[in-house]
């Protein structure tokens, strides 16, 4: 069964039909052609297609696409300005926090929600912040160490 | 030879720098492609029917139901489909499996039959439709009960279920004990882990009516993969292209050639339409590849002093349904081992084991069983004989130079020195044996890995470089990138030589129509075989381009000097006219004699300069040199043990690399930190568990199999040895591996520290110590009774 909905995804209004049954994560994927977010576990233990919905960081593979009516999206898509990337992307990238990248979408993505509550994060809070995402090439210590960098270069702004 | 001993260490601009990884850009970004993105006109889904039984015969498949349902475009099934001779096997002895089975399924999630749908739902609806007959046959889990009498076989013509065996013996290990002031014997073990990669399997084929096949798929072997696609599709190998794509994490997962690329291979045959197959977690976790579970029984013989006389191996490996590249997994075992610690007479007696599991395959840091029986070992003769740990470890360590039992020469070794260094940064000395009222403890490990090992005409890689006409250029290299840093690598190498901007160098790598043959990102094969190349690709058009350069300038090119990016007169430097590389690249495309550059590295094999009359590894006897380089290093590790629930927490690391040169040092302490966060995972959480009635896989996705979190990391320290290797590219090994070998030995020794007992079974989870810490403790009431 199909049903029309709209959202705002990355500043854009879309309106589409979709099956009720589908998860946001394959309607970004499939429908929007938004392939930035990953299907790692499809079940809610990796991390990795979280995207933010509302202001919340969310688990797309676990939020069905209805649910995202009339809400408002960001995906890692919408972070850079055009080919400029946005200050957490360019952490990540300068202090080596990308391998595989296959995780880090989700990654730049809940540092984002982390930046957006706590302007500042405590190593600790950053730590809290990304604890149920997996990574398997990098260890996780560079990550942390970017997170950081950013606040502080983004100096406590949004 | 003696050109490869000149490294230009001192003169290089880009060698040692701290280097962003080349593609992090476009993944921070969410715009590179992978194979999961990856989107053709008119694709279909692929579905894939998998065994339900762990051992059955395949009586009869009936397809009729699912190629009358609406979408369906094709089903392929083994009996109907596989072609008849295909046999995958990495090495001629082991071809032992028909990707596409028609006979026999030998674990529970092979591959049975197949379909392509015009979406995922009507697919899996057509699987369902399938009827497929069994004839349930017994099965083996286990490599005790494999072994056993009349155990029921894998595979008809193995019997006791082996698939093969290994032996070294050098000296006469027997007398060597028999004549030992003291012999250590124990035994040790690993569970099967899993590479739990981030990105699932896909593949997408598209047969072109010509006889094409192009591949999308992950793979870090692309040529070896070919090699399975052209056994078992019967398909020359100019007509199997796969093309290079970013992957989700490898780690050794991604290097045998995967059923499902044959089956989207004959399903977008069949249905003359692009095909992709995209595993679900659970397909991923149960039906690619795991690490073998392993036995090692070790009896090592000392003097008084502390000197090693002989060791003797007993090796048991569990292939899983099929030999695959564990075949790999009973050498490797060998290279790792023997190479450090000194033993004059030495065996290694190795056998591969099928079971109705999961296939095996090879896994980052696979041979971590023999390092830690060895620091195990060490730490526990220390204190029989009295001798400091250190001491003891320093008089045992092998040195540059020195020649293993199986006869492969250790061109470098900073052992020692990373033994020393880790102690000393660690406070190993002041804190051992007094932490342990706290419930803390410290161990030390040692460990190394091998890069590359000699695989006959795959053991080389060839390079090619085309410029452009602005002076830009690419290189091709039939190796990858798995997102360690390979890219970065080739880069930094060429734009070393040529004297420009590593922005002016791209790379195209493992595409197999568009480059040359390359063993792949196996075995650590990427700097000392395929840079190596690149390195000789790049000198060969830096020859060509002086060449022009001296023409232009109206002198020989040995003249001709290269300072800020411009060509001089080597006398006139900086003054006088100054040539650009793109000008140079200009002049010779008008002369019709384009610049390009060619370079080939071979595995060097015949060491006769250093004494080794061996020039063919893998003979007979099994001797000669297997390894180009071998890297080493020692972590310490500090630990809290919290004995109410057995569970380890891990504080510190100290982790001494000997990687010879630091190419990138950012990107090196980055491997690092995800080498030891693997090893934890593998040391302290991740564990599989099989049913036991079905031989179904329990532990399929992340919330069973525990891999480390954020949570789980430590604070870690890196400290480089600076120690060249004098035959490879500047003088750089294996940096990510080697070193955290010695990972669990120095946990399992931080235990014993920590709470007094010792633990030989990994992983060490909280469970298994917490019984061993009751134990010791109801021994200790009833002895104070």
């Amino acid at each position: 069964m199909k049903q029309e909905m709209k959202f705002i995804v990355n500043g854009e209004h879309h309106a589409v039909q979709v099956e009720t049954h589908r998860t946001l994560l394959e309607v970004l994927r499939e429908t929007l052609g938004l392939t930035g977010s990953k299907e790692m576990c499809n079940k809610g233990d990796c991390g990795g297609c979280s995207v933010i919905m509302d202001g919340k960081l969310v688990l797309s593979c676990l939020t069905l696409a209805i649910e995202a009516q009339a809400k408002e999206i960001t995906t890692i898509e919408g972070l850079a300005d055009g080919n400029v990337l946005h200050p957490i992307q360019q952490a990540f990238v300068d202090h080596g926090a990308i391998q595989c990248g296959y995780c880090s979408p989700g990654f730049i993505i809940a540092a984002k929600a982390i930046i957006d509550k706590t302007p500042n994060p405590t190593i600790d809070e950053i730590k809290e912040g990304i604890s149920n995402h997996v990574c398997r090439c990098t260890g996780y210590v560079q990550i942390v160490e970017a997170i950081d960098a950013a606040a502080k270069n983004m100096g406590g702004s949004r | 030879m003696s050109n490869d001993r000149f490294y230009e260490f001192e003169k290089t601009t880009l060698i040692g720098k701290d280097l962003p990884r080349v593609g992090s850009v476009d993944k921070a970004m969410g715009r590179a492609r992978y194979a999961g993105d990856m989107v053709l006109p008119g694709m279909l889904y692929g579905k894939t029917l998998r065994s339900p039984h762990a051992h059955a015969r395949i009586k009869s498949i009936d397809t009729s139901k699912a190629e009358k349902i609406i979408g369906v475009k094709a089903v392929v099934t083994g009996i109907h489909d596989t072609p008849r001779g295909g046999v995958f096997g990495i090495i001629p002895h082991t071809r032992d499996h028909i990707l596409l089975p028609y006979d026999k399924v030998r674990y529970m999630g092979e591959e049975v039959a197949a379909v392509a749908a015009v979406d995922e739902d009507t697919a899996e609806e057509a699987i369902e439709a399938i009827k497929v007959e069994y004839e349930p046959l017994p099965f083996v889990l286990t490599w005790q009960d494999a072994m056993k009498e009349g155990a029921p076989l894998v595979h008809d013509h193995r019997p006791q279920n082996m698939a093969a065996h290994y032996l070294v013996n050098e000296g006469d290990v027997d007398a060597a004990l028999r004549n030992s002031d003291y012999v250590w014997e124990n035994e040790f073990t690993c569970d099967v882990a899993s590479h739990a990669l981030p990105e699932p399997f896909t593949v997408v084929c598209d047969y072109e009516p010509s006889g094409k096949f192009n591949f999308w798929m992950q793979t870090q072997c692309p040529f070896q993969v070919r090699q399975g696609l052209h056994n078992t599709m019967k398909a020359p190998s100019s007509d199997i292209r796969l093309h290079s794509l970013p992957m989700g994490g490898a780690h050794g997962g991604r290097s045998d050639t995967p059923p499902a690329a044959l089956i989207a291979g004959l399903l977008s045959r069949k249905a003359a339409r692009p095909v992709q197959i995209k595993f679900s977690r659970e397909e991923v976790e149960d039906c690619m590849r795991d690490k073998a579970a392993k036995v090692w029984k070790m009896k090592v013989g000392f003097k008084k002093d502390g000197t090693i006389t002989g060791r003797d191996i007993y090796m048991l490996l569990e292939a899983g349904a099929y030999a695959s590249s564990a075949i790999v997994e009973l050498w490797v075992p060998l290279l790792i081992d023997e190479v450090l610690w000194r033993a004059p007479n030495y065996r290694y007696d190795a056998f591969l084991i099928y079971t109705n599991k999961t296939i095996s395959s090879m896994m980052r840091t696979r041979a971590h069983v023999g390092p830690m029986a060895m620091d195990v070992c060490l730490d526990q003769v220390s204190e029989v004989l009295g001798i400091d740990p250190i001491e003891l470890r320093l008089k045992n360590a092998m040195l540059t130079n020195e020649i293993t039992p199986s006869k492969s020469v250790i061109t470098s070794s900073a052992l020692s020195e990373s033994i020393v260094m880790a102690a000393e940064k660690s406070g190993y000395k002041e804190k051992r044996g007094k932490l342990s009222h706290l419930k803390r403890g410290i161990g030390i490990g040692s460990g190394n890995m091998q890069s590359m090992f000699y695989m006959g005409f795959r053991a080389g890689s060839t390079a090619f470089i085309k410029f452009n006409d602005d002076g830009s250029c690419t290189v091709f290299t039939g190796n990858c990138d798995l997102g360690q840093g390979n890219q970065t690598m080739y880069k930094q190498v060429t734009a070393e030589v040529l004297g420009i901007d590593m922005e002016q160098v791209k790379v195209c790598f493992g595409d197999t129509e568009l480059c040359y043959q390359d063993p792949g990102d196996y075995s650590m094969s990427a700097l000392v075989i395929s840079a190596h190349a690149i390195k000789k690709a790049a000198e060969d058009a830096n020859r060509r381009l002086l060449e022009v350069a001296g023409d232009i300038l109206d002198v020989s090119w040995e003249e001709v000097e290269m300072r800020d990016k411009k060509y001089y007169v080597r006398f006139r430097l900086g003054k006088g006219r100054g040539v650009s590389i793109g000008e140079v690249c200009r002049t010779a495309f008008k002369r019709g004699k384009p610049i390009f550059g060619f370079g080939d590295y071979r595995a060097r094999i015949d060491y006769s300069d250093f004494g080794v009359d061996i020039k063919e590894p893998y003979n007979e006897k099994t001797y000669g040199q297997k390894v180009t380089a071998y890297s080493f290093g020692t972590t310490v590790v500090e630990i809290e043990v919290d004995a109410e629930t057995g569970k380890v927490k891990v504080l510190d690391i100290w982790a001494a690399n000997d990687c010879g040169t630091v190419l990138n040092p950012m990107l090196v302490k980055g491997n690092m930190h995800g080498q030891l966060s693997f090893m934890l995972g593998q040391g302290l959480l991740e564990k599989n568990v099989w049913d036991s009635k079905t031989g179904s896989k329990l532990t399929s996705d992340f919330r069973t199999y525990k891999v480390p979190t954020v949570n789980e990391t430590p604070n870690i320290e890196c400290y480089f040895m600076n120690k060249p290797d004098p035959y490879t590219p500047y003088g750089a090994k294996e940096g990510s591996l080697g070193f955290g070998c010695g990972l669990h030995g120095a946990l399992s020794n931080a235990i014993y520290d920590a709470v007094g007992v010792r633990v030989y079974d990994v992983p060490f989870t909280p469970d298994s110590l917490l019984k061993l810490i009751k134990e010791k403790e109801a021994g200790e009431k009833k002895s104070s009774k």
